[in-house]
């Protein structure tokens, strides 16, 4: 998608200011999905931080009470694997509002709807 | 997107599906909304389920936590990890029937609208690249042609460049024929009006005394342009030759040896 800069060569000022001038009306007439995207990462990234600020505290406080505390206390490797699998279930959400995932389906739907196992998230 | 495309119009391309994208958002925004909510949901519950029902429910197992008690540390954590991944795999259900129940669905047929929008803008860009490419032809012929036209002009204007030179010769050739015909005219009106004075002067003074023919030798000279003198009798003006040969015919008169001229300076024969 994006144009290689070694195989073409720099475009002229006309050119680039054409370009510009294209990309900042799309900005313009669709300034409210582009907010309304932005809210939602914005949401995202908030719940991430509550979840380590509160959530993941609240966890481990549960599974220390429950495994104790030792030097190589068992519960490290779980709060590991719970991180992980919160940071994929999030992911899930991003690739939702993530234009790539949206090209990769239209290409996709174009093949005629073959290997749709391979571009959604697991 | 090939890269065989002009690159303004790869830049339209990349436009239009920017353009495609943010309508299929602003199209779906609510469905959209909808969906991050149950998979926010989907995350609370699992955290909720780590962080109260999972935990409080071991401890609180058979009333008396004796789950805790009759495990070891080690075992409770392999058990706890297992429950947790039996968890996650029934949540997996709930986030498959998202994505490819009403998430595959939602996405596939609003892309599809999309796409099918789309369609038109590649159909347009294809004419206009179908435009572009037969005005490219259209030049590209032009520019044979009057390249073609250019080499004739220069072979003929290389031939007209020998062709000039040559009548620049030619045309210096006849103009020295021309001078050299002027000046064999004004050679013969030169020699006739010498002839025809020396004729004069001969026919007019027949019986000649000593005297006259002195004055005619010195007119004569003069004519003729010679050093030529004979001392107390006067001596005309010089005749002017207008053409180049008669005035070397005369002025060979002068090269003549000094004893031809006393002969007659000194009236000795």
């Amino acid at each position: 998608m994006i144009p290689d800069p070694e195989a073409n060569p720099m475009p002229s000022p006309e050119e680039l200011a054409t370009v510009l001038g294209n990309y900042l009306d799309l900005v313009k007439n669709h300034a409210n999905e582009i907010g309304w995207l932005l809210d939602q990462h914005a949401g995202l990234r908030s719940e991430y931080i509550t979840f380590f600020k509160k959530d993941l505290k609240e966890i481990e406080s549960s599974l220390q009470g429950m495994l104790g505390q030792g030097s190589e206390p068992p519960s490290h490797d779980l709060i590991k694997q719970i991180i992980a699998d919160f940071r994929k279930d999030l992911e899930r959400s991003y690739e939702l509002l993530n234009f790539t995932f949206f090209w990769k389906l239209a290409k996709l739907i174009e093949a005629g709807g073959s290997g749709y196992e391979q571009i959604t998230p697991s | 997107m090939s890269k065989s495309l002009p690159r303004n119009m790869q830049a339209n391309c990349l436009c239009q599906v920017l353009r495609t994208f943010f309508q299929v958002i602003g199209d779906n925004k609510e469905a959209m909304g909808e969906l991050l909510k149950k998979m926010r949901g989907l995350r609370r519950e699992y955290l909720k389920l780590l962080r109260e029902d999972f935990v409080a429910g071991l401890l609180t197992a058979n009333g008396d936590g004796s789950i805790k008690e009759n495990f070891s540390r080690e075992r409770l954590a392999i058990l706890l990890e297992k429950i947790i991944h039996a968890f996650r795999s029934d949540q997996e259900n709930s986030y498959r029937l998202l994505q490819q129940g009403i998430y595959k669905q939602f996405l596939e047929d609003t892309a599809q609208q999309a796409l099918t929008r789309g369609i038109e803008d590649v159909q347009q860009l294809h004419t206009e690249c179908q435009s572009v490419t037969k005005e490219r032809d259209v030049l590209a012929t032009e520019r044979d042609r009057l390249q073609k036209l250019c080499d004739e002009t220069s072979s003929k204007y290389v031939l007209v460049q020998h062709h000039e030179a040559e009548l620049q010769e030619r045309l210096a050739e006849l103009s020295q024929q021309v001078a050299g015909l002027v000046d064999q005219h004004d050679a013969n009106q030169d020699y006739q009006t010498i002839i025809r004075e020396i004729r004069k002067e001969i026919e007019e003074k027949k019986e000649l005394d000593m005297w006259r023919l002195k004055v005619f030798y010195n007119r004569v000279a003069a004519l003729t342009k010679s050093n030529w003198s004979c001392p107390g009798v006067p001596k005309p003006e010089l005749f002017a030759a207008k053409s180049k040969s008669a005035q070397q015919f005369l002025d060979s008169f002068s090269t003549l040896p000094n004893d031809e001229s006393e002969t007659w300076q000194t009236g000795k024969s």
